[in-house]
């Protein structure tokens, strides 16, 4: 027993000091990439696309609603503000049972209009298109489908009627900013190598102010769950998507925001219904399709905020949310076994499946076992303080210098906080990271996984939306076009 | 001197306590240094950046409220104002105006200024607006930093000048156009077009420069425009021949794009005997684009041996060579076809010709299944 606590105390102290090199090798590699996209592009090319149309190219935004009823009007308003002179709009009423859709037809003026509609990925039946009379919301689309229970399935319908060949999947409850697209094609532009997807940070509205659909001033959320998810958030975007986007290893294009290119995800086969994961799902399966046709390819991941959503604003919800994500990361690794130290799949057979598997699967694990140990040692008076707080250290410190790095990451991209006490803030729930939302979202993780395993009937978990505006939901549009 | 004495005294304390354990532990001593060493680093990085931003910001603010009034009276007055009226106007502004990043947030605020104008039609006085900017030493500034070594620099300074419209010159831009860094000798070659008045179109001519993508189009096609708007443009037919493919298709839909229809033959000519999809998809769009009628004859003859893109680009451009010849082979290539993608296109394209066209389609899917009448449906309605 003793020589097993020795074993494990070892494989707990390597795996934190792989995680540190791998970390601060992440942080290099990101502040380069951010340094590089911010000299590569400035407002100058941004203009330069917006005052020549003909060279933009279009852009469907597809976002799936099911109940949205609460955010519909303010959100789809925002997504028709955006600030590019080609994109439509797709919105997916994926069978809500609220008024969702009415709200829709009754302030966009929707009227059904005749589609051929063709299936080119898999989805449930589309009952009706929608589309507006009124000129000022002619980029407007709206799918009215039958439920089809995923994310993936309501994704699909939307990538049919799309008309653009690069389309946004997103969900209707973010907010874009308003030069979103401007700063997500320009990437996909700017290279020699076909962009199939490009990233881009996304972060909390929580604490935002929104007035007629669009983000007039941020802040770091107010409640304690969505201001921990911001620090992490950020952290995840901004030194390890950025990083790895360095050597074109980014691992998953959220399903929050994410662009795509539309004739590759067809030839993939779309997004599976059946993935709790979809975004990783999607990003693996046209990497795959890729590298089977011998074509190469490059994701971007942009440091620029662009995307806010309304994280969990209390535990019930966040442990829903992560529950889920711990079914999607299991469930991944049954599907798409075959990548794991596949040669065949270069970077993503040998770098970035096996680090998800060792650093983000069995993480949970790992530590959750650790924590085990720790108390076992404890009740047993067997730990060495001397050793016990260098090693708290160590790892706490770990955490909390590629927070702060983060955080700095953040100002060097953009200034979006008004105060320095509002960035102090994100730095004082940095520092109490580790000890209170941290293990949270182990013990849910790990729920996800054992839900997984035991084969239950998931449901969709489903989020109570407070909405942003305190604008009535009548209230009328500036439509920038 | 002190904070190194006692640095060392503390970590070797730190050590001695720690005499005896394994080299793991050890080890976990270094590393917790470094981490202590990046934790103060991030610390040091944060402040310093929130500083430089706030400053900025703060710069802007005040620039704004204390100059915007004046500064528009000027640049909008009819009246050209001596070098000595503005400088005595902003005697007391100099110093909003004086270090290097103030002349940054300064140009920032005043290209903002004259697009807020242009948006509004409002007639810039150009000979006041030179004055202003020279007042502030805002053109030497830039022209300074044009000289610098750091690619990084050159690229702002370009950018800039060239936001304010006033102050690139062909030999500053030079020495940037052989420049190791791609994104500056990009730049700069494009920039050549609009302010070298020697040779402007010498890179077009080389085939602009390797690895050509979608963003030196954009480039290209912007500093195209500007030259477009002050004289004509030459025959870009003349550099179609270059080896690049993607630079020979962005010549082919520029040629399109400003109507030099006097190479509508030469690139009629090409079409036949080019092979390359890309390139022959952006003859037959750009000769439909400048309604070249004689394009037709060849375009239908060819379709049947094109490859499906050439096909769909064939669709889209017949519709604007006309003709009833076109309408009945449109609809002769209906009948034939099973690809709902195309079928699409092909609807579209019949409907361009109004009522004729749609009630020939109309006639045509009475026969066809359900997704071709709701296509006729679909097309009726939206061309309405």
């Amino acid at each position: 027993m003793e020589a097993f606590f020795v074993f494990y105390q070892y494989v707990i102290y390597f795996y934190a000091t792989a995680l540190t090199l791998i970390y601060s090798t992440l942080a290099l590699m990101a502040y380069f990439n951010i340094i590089r996209s911010k000299q590569s592009y400035s407002g100058k090319e941004e203009r330069i696309l917006k005052k020549h149309p003909e060279s933009a190219p279009g852009i469907s935004i597809v976002a799936p609603a099911f109940n949205e009823e609460v955010i519909i009007i303010d959100n789809v308003s925002t997504l028709l503000n955006l600030d590019y002179p080609n994109f439509e709009v797709v919105i997916v009423n994926d069978g809500s049972k609220d008024k969702t859709l009415d709200l829709l037809i009754e302030h966009f003026a929707l009227t059904q209009v005749p589609y051929a509609y063709v299936s080119k990925v898999p989805c449930k039946p589309v009952k009706r298109i929608f589309r507006s009379t009124d000129p000022q919301f002619e980029r407007l689309t709206v799918v009215d489908k039958i439920n089809g229970g995923t994310k993936s399935d309501a994704m699909n319908a939307g990538v049919n009627v799309a008309r653009h060949n690069y389309f946004i999947n997103t969900d209707v409850d973010c907010l874009l900013a308003k030069d979103t697209l401007t700063k997500v094609i320009l990437p996909v532009m700017d290279s020699d190598v076909e962009v199939i997807a490009v990233g881009a940070t996304m972060r909390m509205s929580n604490g935002c102010k929104v007035d007629n659909g669009e983000i007039t001033e941020v802040r770091p959320p107010k409640g304690i769950i969505p201001a921990f998810q911001e620090v992490e958030y950020m952290r995840s975007y901004l030194v390890a998507k950025m990083g790895w986007a360095r050597i074109n290893a980014v691992t998953n294009v959220s399903g929050g925001f994410g662009l795509f290119n539309k004739e590759i995800v067809i030839e993939a086969g779309g997004f599976d219904p059946l993935s709790h994961a979809e975004d990783l799902d999607m990003t693996l399966r046209i990497i795959a399709h890729k590298r089977d046709n011998n074509e190469q390819y490059r994701i971007v991941q942009v440091p620029d905020t662009l995307c806010w959503t309304e994280g969990p604003p209390n535990l019930k919800v966040l442990s829903r949310q992560r529950t889920r994500w711990g079914r999607g990361l299991l469930q991944i690794f049954f599907v798409h076994r075959k990548f794991l130290f596949n040669r065949k799949y270069g970077r993503m057979g040998w770098i970035m499946m096996p680090y998800i598997f060792i650093f983000e699967f069995l993480a949970p694990i790992f530590e959750f076992f650790g924590l085990l140990c720790l108390f076992y040692l404890l009740w047993t008076g067997q730990v060495n303080f001397n050793t016990f707080w260098l090693m708290l250290g160590y790892v706490y410190l770990l955490g909390t210098c590629v927070s702060l790095l983060t955080i700095s990451y953040d100002l060097t991209v953009k200034k979006l906080y008004n105060n320095l006490s509002e960035y102090l803030k994100l730095i004082l729930f940095a520092s109490f990271e580790a000890f209170v939302y941290h293990p949270l979202t182990i013990v849910f993780t790990l729920r996800g996984y054992v839900q997984f395993l035991t084969g239950r009937n998931f449901k969709w978990g489903e989020m109570t939306r407070q909405g942003h505006s305190k604008n009535k939901p009548q209230n009328k549009l500036q439509v920038t076009k | 001197m002190d904070f190194i004495f006692y640095a060392s005294y503390y970590w070797n304390w730190l050590l001695s306590q720690f005499v005896g354990y394994p080299i793991v532990i050890k080890t976990t001593i270094v590393l917790v240094g470094v981490l202590l060493l990046v934790y103060c680093f991030s610390f040091f990085r944060f402040f310093r950046t929130h500083k430089v931003k706030s400053d900025y910001q703060r710069t802007r603010r005040k620039q704004e409220s204390l100059l915007i009034d004046r500064l528009q009276s000027i640049l909008y007055a009819s009246k050209n104002y001596q070098q000595d009226e503005i400088n005595q106007t902003f005697k007391d502004d100099k110093v909003l105006v004086k270090r290097n990043y103030q002349k940054r947030v300064f140009t920032d605020f005043i290209v903002a200024l004259t697009e807020a104008g242009q948006a509004n039609h409002d007639k810039i006085n150009l000979n006041n607006y030179v004055t202003v900017l020279d007042s502030f030493g805002i053109i030497d500034f830039w022209n300074k930093i044009m000289g610098a070594r750091s690619p990084k620099l050159r690229q702002e300074a370009i950018r800039a000048l060239d936001d304010l419209n006033v102050g690139l010159s062909g030999a500053s831009i030079q020495q940037s156009v052989y420049h190791k860094k791609g994104s500056l000798r990009k730049n700069a070659r494009a920039a050549m077009m609009k302010y070298n008045i020697n040779d402007p179109y010498k890179f077009l001519e080389e085939g602009f420069d390797t690895g050509f993508n979608a963003m030196d189009e954009i480039r290209l096609h912007y500093y195209l425009s500007e030259q477009a708007k002050q004289s004509a443009l030459p025959q870009l037919i003349s550099w179609v021949d270059a080896s690049d493919i993607r630079y020979r298709a962005f010549l082919i839909r520029e040629i399109g794009f400003f109507q030099q229809t006097g190479s509508c033959a030469a690139l009629l000519e090409l079409f036949k005997t080019e092979d390359n999809i890309t390139v022959k998809c952006e003859i037959v769009k750009s000769l439909g684009i400048m309604k070249y009628t004689l394009a037709k004859e060849v375009f239908m003859e060819s379709y049947e041996v094109s490859p499906k893109l050439v096909q769909r680009n064939i669709i889209k451009s017949l519709p604007n060579l006309g003709g009833m010849e076109v309408l009945d082979f449109l609809i002769t290539i209906y009948n034939q076809t099973f690809d709902s993608d195309t079928k699409t296109q092909l609807a579209y394209a019949i409907g361009q010709y109004g009522e004729q066209g749609k009630s020939r389609l109309k006639a045509v899917v009475v026969t066809k299944s359900e997704f071709d009448k709701t296509l006729y449906a679909q097309v009726d309605y939206q061309l309405n």
